[in-house]
């Protein structure tokens, strides 16, 4: 009985540890996936000049996981929604749509700004805006990639070490 | 949601007067200008908004567009994506679905003096299409007689319904008529008036044995089908230049049959376009439809033959009975 329970504090630690440090490898995977995202939409316009909810809904065909869906989602919401302009389009439904990812606070508030301004763009505009948007991502990928590596590790090791301190507390 | 509906590209203001007024039937024009009152075309009169939200004749206190209500329409018509129209603003109008032509006016930015965007867009005028099917049962016995069809001119001042009259008579050749088997017609349709495309598919019934050029130039448009479509019957709306005129010629000489529009009140206003005055003399064409409105619009049809001779006039019943 003491061993099973020593057994359960030491795996749900790890547990823990290991989640955080999923989070941290999900975050790049899903900012990876938002950047390809934004690379088709650039295209989309560029060379198609695709409106923006076929657009959305061409993408997130191409897209796997939680960009798939958002993709889907903020289709469907640009063809029903006709009465709301981009700009005015409810934060807290973009948020919502965001809710199974790993991102953080700051990446969704990006999206729901990037997305809030795609509105009433002419092509050369829309163009510029894509690109910026696709430099900023990078950055913060490449951020996000270094803060996996040092986090990734510590968050496992953390997790394990600290199961194995509550177990020799307890003894 | 019916996609077709005028309503999903209008303001919550404006959604909200057009679902109380029940105006939607005959709706002809909303015509919206920064800062100046908005105004409704509804069953060939004008009316204003007043602050109670209902239709009035008077302009009294009537609503202003503002500037927010041009870019929020302008981003409902566009999808939210204006860089998809930059094409059609540089024509000035844009067509959305359900065959609605939305016209557009403001800031023009030229570039080697040509027109490259309407920037700060200020005026809109939506146009709603109307398709109105049975318009040319009265007038087709006239262009098509014995199984023939007739080169035909229509002659019309704007707004009296030529239009709607050329795309009843493109439906009715190309589905065919009472003993009349229908042909296979090509429509060139260069302000997407006609076929209101959207996507290159027409919304409006333009018949089974059409094919459409849509947002085509007329002249090349009209070779184009000749070339590639070879079609018995070619119809065109407002016709005017050279290009045209040589085109239609040319097509006459190929063997088809044309149908097409020009603005005009009389023979001699046509007469007055130097190349189309040739084509009259030399008889080409063979029925002249002119069309005026005295109480709806098109009320009265009077058709000529080669000669210049009235064949018939045409006199709206609704007309008859009002007076």
């Amino acid at each position: 009985m003491r061993i099973l329970g020593m057994m359960m504090v030491f795996i749900a630690c790890s547990g823990i540890g290991i989640t955080y440090s999923y989070i941290y490898k999900k975050r790049v995977e899903q900012l990876c996936e938002w950047k390809k995202g934004i690379v088709l939409l650039k295209n989309e316009i560029n060379y198609s000049l695709t409106p923006l909810p076929e657009a959305f809904e061409i993408i997130g065909r191409k897209l796997e996981g939680v960009m798939n869906r958002f993709f889907d989602e903020i289709a469907a919401l640009l063809k029903t929604n006709n009465n709301k302009t981009m700009s005015s389009l409810d934060e807290k439904v973009i948020k919502k749509l965001l809710i199974d990812s790993c991102l953080n606070e700051k990446d969704r508030k990006t999206i729901i700004s990037f997305i809030k301004n795609l509105g009433l763009l002419d092509k050369e505009s829309q163009m510029n805006n894509l690109e910026l948007h696709i430099n900023y991502i990078q950055q913060e990928i490449d951020a996000a990639k270094k803060d996996e590596e040092k986090n990734n590790k510590l968050f496992k090791t953390l997790g394990i070490l600290s199961g194995i301190f509550i177990i020799v507390i307890f003894i | 949601m019916n996609g077709n509906r005028i309503e999903n590209i209008l303001s919550e203001k404006l959604k909200r007067v057009l679902e109380n007024e029940n105006v939607q039937t005959e709706l002809q024009e909303i015509r919206l200008r920064v800062d100046k009152p908005i105004m409704i075309y509804w069953a060939n009169k004008e009316f204003f908004i007043g602050t109670d939200l209902k239709l009035h004749t008077l302009d009294q206190n009537s609503l202003c567009a503002t500037n927010d209500d041009i870019k929020e329409v302008l981003e409902y018509i566009s999808k939210h994506s204006l860089y998809a129209y930059e094409e059609d603003i540089r024509n000035g109008y844009i067509t959305i679905e359900g065959g609605h032509r939305i016209g557009l006016a403001g800031k023009v930015v030229l570039e080697n003096g040509k027109v490259k965007t309407i920037r700060n867009v200020s005026c809109i005028n939506i146009r709603v299409s109307h398709e109105i099917k049975g318009s040319a049962d009265h007038v087709l016995p006239y262009i098509v007689t014995g199984g023939v069809i007739h080169h035909t001119l229509i002659i019309s001042p704007p707004k009296c319904g030529k239009t709607t009259l050329l795309r009843d008579i493109v439906r009715q050749v190309s589905d065919g008529f009472m003993n009349f088997h229908g042909v296979n017609v090509g429509l060139v349709d260069e302000r997407s008036e006609i076929g209101g495309c959207y996507r290159g598919i027409p919304q409006n019934d333009i018949g089974k044995r059409t094919d459409i050029l849509d947002s085509c130039n007329k002249g090349e448009g009209l070779l184009m089908l000749i070339r590639a479509m070879a079609p018995q019957v070619i119809a065109l709306d407002e016709i005017g230049n050279k290009d045209d005129i040589d085109a239609i010629e040319y097509a006459i000489n190929a063997g088809c049959k044309i149908i097409c529009t020009v603005h005009g009140n009389s023979i001699k206003d046509i007469k007055d376009k130097p190349r189309l005055q040739e084509l009259i003399e030399r008889k080409l064409f063979q029925r002249y439809i002119f069309l005026e409105n005295q109480n709806n619009i098109g009320d009265i049809k009077k058709i000529y033959d080669e000669d210049h001779k009235m064949v018939s006039m045409l006199v709206d019943k609704r007309m008859l009975k009002e007076s």
